[in-house]
């Protein structure tokens, strides 16, 4: 199982729990009202933590490393099509929501969307 | 040097209602027993078969915690022993699943395996600078630095069932290449398959008394020319094994059979004829199988349980063991319901595959809970688990008197079942 890299520019080496080594897909758009972020699972190509364990973690690291503001940040954790025959490695996305104190996102809040709403986020 | 006297303890956890419980022999304990420094005395003490002495003599205190259901218990043993001054080091599978949580009851966390790792955490402990963290989940030691595991810290006795000596586990291999739903093996072990040498693996088989293993490898088949390998090496030995999947090749199931493959756990998900075939073709080599059926995935209406049991019953498996879908931590299924937001029982006592800790897709937690009941009753409506689980028994006994290998049950034992004397009935 190959994860589909349609959505996916470059695979970003992060730290994940423990400090754990860990990919994930990354796509960035930007615009001058908001950043996108789309990030993306890589399952069996990431060696460390997934994505989810450490959303809010990642989504610094993110912003860190490729200078975005946090406050105008739209950040989407992806999980791509497996090309499995189990339902649940169907494609599933959803918007992340942080809170934002003292410099540090937090408590991560996800919403699905749709493939349609994504599409409306990165065209 | 002087001696360290080690306290290993293994918690105990509540087993499940209505099934039948065998207490086999753990493997984590003795496996990281192995890596021990000379200097150091190991006294294991596994609760689910004794009681636990706090105030047995001892320098430090190791808790090895495999499933969820122990974690909590695992705590509150290290608040005994921390009441009494003694330092607790916790490691295993559930630690790193549970390691954040864990660090607040423990003077000290390993992380990772324990091969070629426990000089540093000994020598810390002796020069009173035991870190807080020992973090090796990313760097994993050589594959060959395991074994073989120090079985002789168990207390035998303890794992037998009126005379009968419970299957010793043992593992050839580590990691796993695949990615599957609700398991958390690839964050423990790494995502590439790291198989031991086969030399390595024969020499520990060798050390083993007890014909009768549990070989506890997430999944043999991973590396075909290793597995054959493998199982051609172990012919000879004539030890008799329960392993999970073996490879759907029918030079491998051969192979597997010749070398005593007693009966496998192998998933069924679904009542395809591909499941009927692969059910049909271990058993055309005498390997037994054991079905192990997962309710509660997002894909299951009521009408697929109750049609998956059926099918179930039409395909001659040797036995079944049912669970429901259990979101553990670094799994899929737990990222998923995280983000679904379904999860609303966080108390890890409750995640022992027995309960419903989350809101199902397609009924109510209540309705999951029920399918699961009637799928265990369904199963076992006509012959009991017990009764089934002997016919296994009697396969692998009569398999053992032709080739040499039987050895009657300890006599000295047939009154005790886990170390406590069976209560018979006297009508």
């Amino acid at each position: 199982m190959k994860v589909v890299d349609e959505y996916i520019d470059t695979v970003y080496q992060f730290k994940g729990l423990w400090d754990l080594p860990s990919a994930c897909g990354l796509k960035i758009l930007r615009s001058d009202k908001h950043t996108v972020v789309l990030v993306s699972e890589l399952y069996r190509e990431n060696p460390g933590t997934s994505i989810t364990n450490v959303t809010a973690s990642l989504a610094m690291q993110i912003c860190h490393d490729h200078e975005i503001d946090p406050k105008k940040m739209i950040y989407i954790e992806r999980c791509p099509e497996m090309k499995s025959k189990l339902n649940f490695y169907s494609e599933r996305n959803y918007t992340v929501t942080f809170t934002f104190i003292d410099g540090v996102l937090n408590n991560p809040q996800y919403a699905e969307i749709s493939l349609e709403e994504l599409r409306k986020y990165i065209s | 040097m002087t001696e360290i006297k080690f306290k290993l303890i293994y918690p105990k956890w509540k087993k499940l209602e209505g099934q039948t419980t065998f207490n086999l022999p753990p493997h984590g304990p003795v496996v990281m027993a192995a890596s021990l420094p000379e200097y150091v005395h190991v006294s294991f003490t596994d609760e689910n078969v004794e009681d636990i002495d706090f105030d047995e003599p001892c320098d430090f205190v190791g808790i090895s915690m495999m499933l969820s259901t122990q974690v909590k218990r695992g705590w509150v043993i290290a608040q005994e022993f921390r009441k009494r001054g003694k330092k607790v080091i916790f490691g295993g599978i559930s630690t790193m699943l549970h390691a954040e949580e864990t660090m607040l009851y423990a003077d000290s966390v390993f992380l990772g395996e324990s091969e070629s790792r426990m000089e540093e955490v000994f020598s810390d402990f002796r020069n009173n600078s035991l870190k807080k963290l020992y973090n090796y989940l990313s760097i994993q030691p050589p594959i060959e630095l395991v074994g073989p595991a120090r079985r002789d810290i168990l207390n035998r006795e303890l794992y037998n069932h009126k005379g009968v000596q419970m299957v010793d586990l043992f593992h050839a291999s580590r990691g796993c290449k695949f990615s599957c739903y609700p398991c958390a093996v690839s964050y423990l072990g790494g995502r590439s398959f790291r198989p031991r040498p086969i030399n390595k693996v024969i020499e520990e088989l060798e050390t083993i008394e007890n014909n009768r293993l549990f070989i506890v490898d997430n999944s043999l088949a991973q590396n075909t020319e290793w597995e054959m390998e493998l199982f051609k090496s172990m012919i000879p030995l004539k030890k008799k094994w329960i392993s999970h999947t073996i490879e759907d090749d029918p030079k491998v199931l051969e192979l597997a059979a010749k070398a005593g493959a007693w009966y496998v756990y192998q998933a069924v998900f679904d009542t395809s004829d591909y499941i009927k075939e692969r059910i049909k073709r271990y058993h055309d080599f005498g390997i037994g199988v054991e079905g192990t059926i997962l309710l509660g995935l997002d894909n299951q209406s009521e009408d697929d349980i109750k049609r998956l049991i059926d099918f179930l019953l039409e395909i001659d498996l040797d036995l079944a063991e049912f669970t429901v879908l259990t979101p553990f931590p670094h799994t899929k299924v737990y990222d998923d319901m995280i983000r679904q937001n379904r999860i609303f029982d966080h108390d890890w006592n409750h995640y022992n595959a027995d309960t419903v800790v989350y809101k199902p897709a397609q009924m109510s937690p209540e309705r999951l809970y029920e399918l699961y009941r009637y799928a265990w009753d369904t199963f076992y409506k006509d012959e009991t688990q017990e009764q089934k689980m002997f016919r296994l028994f009697a396969n692998v006994v009569m398999r053992e008197m032709s080739d040499g290998t039987f050895k009657p049950r300890n006599r000295n034992l047939v009154n005790m079942s886990f170390g406590k004397e069976v209560v018979r009935n006297s009508n």
